[in-house]
């Protein structure tokens, strides 16, 4: 893949990236800093991939990837270590859902987002997420069944 | 429950500009380590042409499965070295290191060390798991990844620190590897290449004498319970040639001067590396400075004719080089196959722009003479 294809592909996902990345890190310059990680790793190995069509998927793993590495790091950190100088993060418009979606298990949150925002098949979930069909099927049936019970807490308190 | 995508896309920041400057900045920095990829490919050498020939050759092993018997080293994942120096396989250590984790045993089966930097393979076999696995699944696809994780190993995915002779450092700038072949007998073969140059933001002194890496392969409560220890030999002593010039070089005059410093430059029969860092006062124009530094987005080591010696298998900048009006400093790091033999006087040079022609010319009026009277 040549820089031209790959510079093409980053900018076609690059919301993409920041959805998963904010999905499962919270944080503006945490999402920043795995992002950076993730394109010079794809940059490095892009020779393993060898199907293009698979491109959305290769880079939402490789990010995936990234992030776990963050968020195992992060727990290494000591609290004294946490930065309190980073600017405010960005706001979203349904803080309501925001919540929810954050009160939910990375593994349960994960397909739902990727499905209902980025419109991604059982198929390719599976594929990104490295786990098979069913376990997609039941993660997104019992994510949707938590983010409803979350959302009926918040309107309840 | 159902949430339409306008919901979902409400419960997330519209856009993040810092996430966008980070984006762009890593894109900066690929746009850099793909240069001497552009460079070549108006004039590939025959040198060049083998070293692919051994990337496909190991392309097809992965795809196929390695059939039992074969045995890769270290050599056989350095793409580009078509040719192994006589000195590079004085540096060569077998079977350094075992453990076993549950299904799991993980062995190191060669490594070379040659003062700069630590490579080496690392065998990973799981007893559940004893057909040819595929290139996919010796990177962790399917059933092997699945026997790993039951394992708890983590070989494959966690290094993102290492230890040496038990202080924790955390990944250094450039280092790589990670590379993975699957053999006909179940077993990932996984290249390593871990550089001894800075970690967060401080310099390593590479050791100098025998000494104990220690790398994270497993889940496990503390650091010391999750590395596996791998003693590595230091026989070194007289095949790095360290040629860095005992002081920066200034270029232009008055208020357009600035410097640059080689910070390392060192001959290896492994590989030789160059790095070096730009800086530009505060005080100079954006304009200018941006002219300062962007002749040596591309260096080389040459000879006194400008000539670039050895192919630059990779380049590395150690920090971001996204341009903006306050940029004033750059540090570029390459890497440069060994010759069998070298000038007595030798550079590094800006090399030129990669214009649509592909033709570089170096620019000797910037060229910085090595120190080779040094060791």
């Amino acid at each position: 893949m040549d820089e031209q294809t790959f510079t093409n592909a980053v900018r076609q996902y690059q919301k993409l990236l920041f959805h998963i990345a904010y999905a499962m890190l919270h944080s503006e310059q945490d999402c920043a800093d795995a992002v950076q990680q993730a394109l010079m790793s794809a940059w490095r190995s892009r020779g393993k991939l060898r199907n293009r069509q698979a491109m959305k998927a290769w880079f939402t793993r490789i990010l995936i990837n990234e992030c776990n590495a963050l968020l195992r790091k992060r727990k290494r950190m000591r609290l004294t270590e946490l930065r309190d100088d980073l600017p405010a993060p960005p706001q979203a418009d349904n803080i309501r859902l925001h919540n929810a979606l954050e009160e939910l298990p990375t593994t349960l949150r994960l397909p739902v987002v990727l499905s209902y925002l980025e419109g991604f098949t059982i198929a390719e979930i599976s594929q990104a997420l490295h786990i098979p069909e069913g376990t997609v099927k039941s993660r997104m049936s019992q994510g949707r069944k938590r983010l409803g019970e979350l959302l009926s807490e918040e309107d309840r308190s | 429950m159902s949430v339409s995508r306008d919901e979902m896309l409400s419960a997330f920041p519209k856009d993040s500009p810092l996430f966008d400057k980070a984006v762009d900045q890593a894109l900066d920095r690929i746009h850099f380590e793909a240069a001497p990829e552009r460079e070549k490919q108006p004039r590939r050498s025959r040198k060049r042409i083998l070293g692919w020939a051994l990337a496909g050759v190991l392309l097809i092993l992965g795809a196929l499965g390695i059939a039992e018997g074969v045995r890769l080293g270290v050599f056989d994942f350095l793409i580009g070295r078509d040719k192994v120096l006589p000195q590079a396989t004085e540096l060569t250590q077998s079977d350094l290191a075992e453990m076993t984790v549950g299904n799991t045993t993980l062995r190191v089966t060669e490594a070379v060390y040659d003062g700069q930097a630590v490579r080496f393979v690392m065998s990973v076999q799981n007893d559940t798991v004893s057909r040819p696995l595929t290139e996919e699944e010796a990177y962790g696809d399917g059933a092997f990844g699945e026997a790993l994780a039951a394992d708890g190993v983590t070989a494959l995915y966690s290094f993102d620190w290492f230890t040496l002779d038990g202080e924790v450092f955390g990944m250094t700038g450039g280092s790589g590897g990670q590379n993975a072949v699957g053999t006909d007998d179940g077993e990932a073969l996984i290249y390593f290449e871990l550089l001894l140059t800075e970690s967060e933001g401080k310099r390593i002194a590479a050791p100098t004498q025998d000494f104990t890496l220690g790398v994270p392969v497993k889940a496990a409560d503390t650091l010391e319970e999750q590395q596996m220890l791998i003693p590595v030999r230091y026989v070194a002593a007289n095949l790095l040639r360290d040629v860095t010039p005992t002081a920066p070089a200034t270029f232009g005059e008055g208020d357009d001067s600035y410097t640059v410093t080689v910070i390392e430059a060192k001959l290896s029969p492994i590989c030789n590396t160059v790095e070096l860092r730009v800086d530009v006062p505060d005080t100079m124009n954006a304009e200018t400075a941006l002219a300062c530094i962007r002749p040596w987005y591309s260096i080389g080591l040459v000879n006194e004719q400008g000539q670039v010696l050895g192919d630059r298998a990779t380049s590395y900048y150690g920090l971001p080089a996204g341009e903006t009006d306050e940029t004033r400093h750059f540090v570029i790091r390459i890497e440069v196959t060994p010759l069998e033999s070298y000038p007595d006087r030798m550079f590094v040079a800006p090399t030129g722009d990669y214009g649509a022609d592909g033709v570089q010319e170096t620019d000797m009026s910037l060229a910085i003479e090595l120190n080779t009277e040094g060791q």
